[in-house]
């Protein structure tokens, strides 16, 4: 036995630990700055901050914002008008080619956009079908043209590459070679990250279609829905802007201890302002989720006229189940409390979260319905998403 | 080793080959739906190899691991999980990928990787040794499982407070890791994986002696020539960098490193740990090879997490070994 | 300083070193030991009869003074040189790991074997006598834990046999044994001691046996020791006071 061996091995194993550590070579393509010079236009993007869009006669470029400082760009994504010319891609630059034929979303928002952009026919995945309430997609997987691949919490990636589609749209935090398996970008198969969910205002949002129009060679399709989107939603926020009263609301239910609500510049907060309702904590200024407890939230929300949001809530008796001290809230006793889930499937998942996204105009137009009964003589009565607790 | 055991290790080799070939053959997805040569080759070479490899090594290494602390605690029921060791190594791996990532640490591939790899080493040797000093003050096996289990714990619970303040894309990542899984190694990973586990594993033959001797406990093990505390200090080394290694490309595995060492001492019915370290490697790689295919065969499309198949194999065995056999 | 001697103590202070605090139990030890020599070390519970066995062999550190073994300084000598020249039986119990009588036993031949503890005819020869010399030729292929604890202490003792080492200690071998074991026991290292011209060095509480059995005694008392042979034990005054006057 001699001691000093097993010293060496030691220290050998110690010194191969380290030298993992070698810095890698960087290697940046150049030859892409020659598209990126000849812009032909920017985009007509009125809200959306997270992406944006120019055209030069070679290809399309889309840039991605996915950082929290704005400016930021974390990805550019080139869509090639014609299919023979080459680019070397980098760690941030993405090439597609124009046209796809296999496509696999995975996220309902964006098969409801796609699928208004008559893409359906194309898509031949999607993450699971547990989450969709939207027939033709239905439809395609009862026929067997649709796959799932994301059934387990990881994304299935020799589904995936078996199926090879063209292109695979997925969210992400908005650095995409750190969102997506990083064995899809060794198969080479050509995925997009979204951010969307980044957007701070209900039309910003809609206005990803157009994101979604690029890819597809939809692009004029897209203007032209969201233009009757948009119109239809400012329409109705000039309407909800004349009504007389001022309902105060509040959202969501607590999960464990802490209540999450939105903050004050938030999506949903920017919803309940454009129908003329005082919300709560509209003048806080986040853009994400406040984490209260239920003393914090009773002593501001106790008095509120309207209760929104109540996770998968069906009835009254099953609010009062999960705690029975929400009946201290003034809302519960009048039976003000709406939630969004009128339509949805099987597996509980509503329609509000498939299509809601792409349609504000129909949230804004139920919210206004909601708040303000003095103006339902202007809308139809129906309620689109929504479902008062009984 | 006599004739018995030779037949045992053919047959564990057996078993060996076969658990490989089934964890080949078993993936994400059906092979009779591969239709075109080229994503055939992708999937067999850049998915179902690294996921193969990896499930040998990491069922070798924790095994080996499981072993070497059970010697050296003289407790047959250490292991890396249950004395909060790899929960030491997940706890360090948070402390990086959370908040590296601000300082740009992870721009790197090969740095982010090994970084990692290095802070779940360092990770698993503290806890460890931590243990070893407090082992020193108490004598009951129970108790020692108590404080493994208390220093986990606190792992975690330092790891849920920065998760809670950690920005959503490192989180994700995070969590995903802390699962458990053989599929996200990628052939280069195994480069590195591979020559430091084979390193560690074959450094090894230098400890044999002092494994042997130490089953004798400190007094006796000094007394026929072994020194102790030096050999110590290189086989808790080599067993932190084993389980660290494997936590690292793995995240934390459990049970394996408890259970196969006692299933391999069922086995062979020897005290020799020459024959234990290379049962273990065998048994440890058999199971997570079989465990990968159990994971892959309940379900077409979803895929079960590791470590729900092992902690269900695991957890039955130890008790089930711990009744059976109350005098180890 | 004769140059048989097997044991030389000068001045020896032994005891335990605790965060820096020094605890000394022996001060101001002389002692000096000869092949051949068969010493019984006598003293109260708590008095440092192990400490003295233990510090003889490396497991606790010597305070200061000098301590050879074989005319080579202890600090000079590596475990392994150690392990060679002085073989220790402990009060502990040892099992588990599937160690069986035999395992044990092989142990004394650890320091030379391999890389592998591949052990060669030759060894295997010395551990079958070791065996067989400690009446364990029925029970080597029992698990320790299945060994009675005569049989466990004479199965570490057949180890420190097998370990061919010329000095022998061996800490209260005789505690939890019945009579007639603890005769057999005496019996079996006096014949080692003789036939093999080894000094065998045992601590234990019965004054009787070390005195039928044992050439010299040792006594342990007040933080000093007094070797003197057995034939005049009985006479000697500290004898009577440790024996509380019983014998």
């Amino acid at each position: 036995m001699q001691p000093d061996y097993q010293k060496y091995f030691c220290i050998l194993i110690v010194a191969l630990l380290c030298s993992c550590n070698q810095p890698e070579k960087k290697t940046e393509s150049k030859n892409e700055n020659i598209y990126l010079l000849s812009l032909k236009k920017d985009s007509t993007l009125k809200y959306a901050k997270r992406f944006s869009i120019s055209e030069n006669k070679y290809c399309k470029l889309i840039y991605l914002f996915g950082n929290s400082n704005i400016t930021d760009t974390t990805a550019i994504y080139i869509i090639l008008k014609d299919s023979t010319l080459q680019i070397q891609p980098s760690h941030k630059t993405f090439i597609f080619k124009s046209g796809c034929k296999k496509i696999a979303s995975l996220s309902s928002i964006y098969t409801t956009m796609l699928c208004d952009l008559n893409e359906i026919e194309h898509i031949s995945a999607i993450e699971n079908i547990d989450y969709y309430n939207n027939k033709s997609v239905l439809y395609k997987f009862q026929k067997g043209l649709l796959q799932e691949l994301v059934k387990s919490p990881e994304l299935n990636v020799e589904k995936t590459i078996i199926l090879k589609p063209d292109i695979i749209f997925s969210f992400g935090m908005g650095n995409p070679s750190k969102d997506m398996n990083e064995k899809i970008s060794q198969a080479q198969i050509p995925y997009v990250i979204a951010v969307d969910h980044l957007e701070q205002s209900p039309l910003a949002r809609s206005e990803w279609i157009k994101f979604f129009g690029a890819f597809v060679n939809k692009s004029i399709l897209a203007d032209s829905l969201f233009n009757e989107i948009e119109q239809n939603y400012l329409e109705l926020k000039l309407l909800a802007s004349s009504a007389k009263s001022l309902p105060s609301v509040f959202s969501e239910i607590k999960f464990g201890e802490i209540w999450y609500v939105p903050g004050g510049k938030s999506f949903a907060a920017t919803f309940y302002n454009d129908a003329h309702a005082n919300y709560i904590w509209k003048d806080n200024t986040q853009t994400g989720s406040l984490h209260l407890s239920f003393e914090e939230v009773y002593n501001k929300a106790k008095d509120a006229d309207f209760w929104l949001n109540m996770a998968l809530v069906k009835t009254k008796k099953e609010l009062l189940s999960l705690e029975t001290r929400y009946s201290e809230f003034k809302s519960f006793q009048t039976g003000n409390l709406y939630n969004n889930i009128k339509t949805s499937n099987a597996n509980g998942y509503s329609d509000y979260w498939e299509t809601g996204i792409l349609y504000p105009n129909r949230v804004l137009r139920d919210l206004i319905v909601i708040f303000h009964p003095e103006l339902k003589s202007r809308l139809s009565n129906e309620l689109y998403y929504y479902k008062k607790l009984e | 080793m006599n004739f018995n055991s030779n037949i045992k290790f053919i047959l564990l080799i057996f078993l060996f080959i076969t658990g490989t070939l089934c964890s080949l053959l078993f993936g994400g997805s059906e092979l009779s739906h591969i239709s075109n040569v080229d994503s055939g080759n992708f999937i067999l070479w850049q998915i179902r190899f690294p996921k193969t490899i990896t499930a040998i090594l990491a069922g070798g290494t924790l095994s080996v691991s499981g072993l070497i602390l059970q010697v050296l605690f003289r407790n047959p029921l250490a292991g890396p999980y249950v004395l909060g060791i790899s929960s030491g190594a997940s706890l360090l791996v948070a402390i990086t990928i959370l908040s590296g990532s601000g300082i740009g640490l992870f721009s790197n591939y090969i740095l982010g990787k090994s970084i990692v790899v290095f802070s779940s080493v360092c990770g698993s040797f503290l806890v460890t040794f931590l243990i070893l000093y407090l082992s020193k003050r108490i004598s009951s096996n129970v108790i020692l499982l108590l404080i493994g289990l208390m220093l986990s714990q606190v792992c975690g619970a330092l790891q849920g407070a920065l998760e809670y303040f950690a920005n959503p894309a490192d989180l994700k990542s995070f969590v995903m890791w802390g699962m458990g899984s053989l599929s996200a190694t990628t052939n280069a990973d195994l480069y590195i994986y591979m020559t430091v586990s084979a390193l560690c594993l074959l450094s090894l033959i230098f400890f044999i002696k002092p494994l042997n001797a130490f089953l004798l406990g400190q007094n006796y093990s000094t007394n026929i020539g072994i020194n102790y505390s030096s050999n110590r200090f290189y086989l808790i080394l080599i067993s932190s960098v084993l389980t660290g290694i494997t936590t690292a490309f793995c995240g934390p595995i459990a049970f394996v490193g408890i259970a196969v060492p006692l299933l391999s001492r069922m086995i062979f019915k020897t005290s020799r740990q020459q024959t234990h370290l290379l049962s273990c490697m065998l048994i440890g790689s058999i199971i997570l090879l079989f465990s990968d295919v159990l994971c892959h065969s309940f379900s077409q499309s979803s895929i079960l997490p590791i470590n729900m198949i092992t902690t269900f194999l695991g957890a039955p065995l130890v008790i089930y070994l711990l009744f059976k056999n109350k005098q180890w | 300083m004769t140059k048989s001697s097997c044991i030389e103590i000068i001045n020896g202070t032994f005891g335990f070193k605790k965060n820096n605090n020094q605890i000394e139990v022996l001060k101001k030890i002389y002692l000096e030991c000869e092949p051949g020599d068969y010493i019984g070390v006598v003293g109260v519970n708590g008095s440092g009869k192990s400490t003295l066995l233990r510090s003889i062999c490396g497991l606790l550190p010597v305070l200061s003074g000098t301590v050879n073994i074989s005319s080579r300084s202890l600090e000079d000598l590596s475990n392994l040189e150690l392990s060679k020249k002085i073989s220790i039986v402990l009060t502990e119990k040892i099992q588990g790991f599937n160690l069986t009588a035999f395992d044990a036993v092989s142990a004394g031949q650890f320091p030379h074997t391999n890389l592998f503890n591949k052990l060669m005819p030759q060894q295997l020869k010395i551990i079958e006598e070791a065996i067989n010399a400690c009446g364990l030729k029925l029970h080597r292929h029992k698990l320790l834990s299945e060994l009675s604890d005569g049989l466990f202490q004479k199965t570490m003792i057949a180890k420190s046999i097998a370990q061919q080492t010329p000095l022998m200690l061996l800490d209260e071998p005789t505690a939890f044994l019945d009579y007639a074991s603890k005769h057999e026991l005496f019996l079996l290292l006096k014949n080692v001691c003789a036939e093999q011209n080894k000094c065998v060095i045992v601590s234990s509480h019965d004054l009787d046996l070390i005195l039928k059995y044992c050439n010299k005694v040792l006594m342990v008392k007040d933080a000093s020791t007094t070797l003197i042979p057995s034939e005049l034990a009985t006479r000697h005054e500290i004898f009577k006071e440790l024996s509380g006057g019983y014998l």
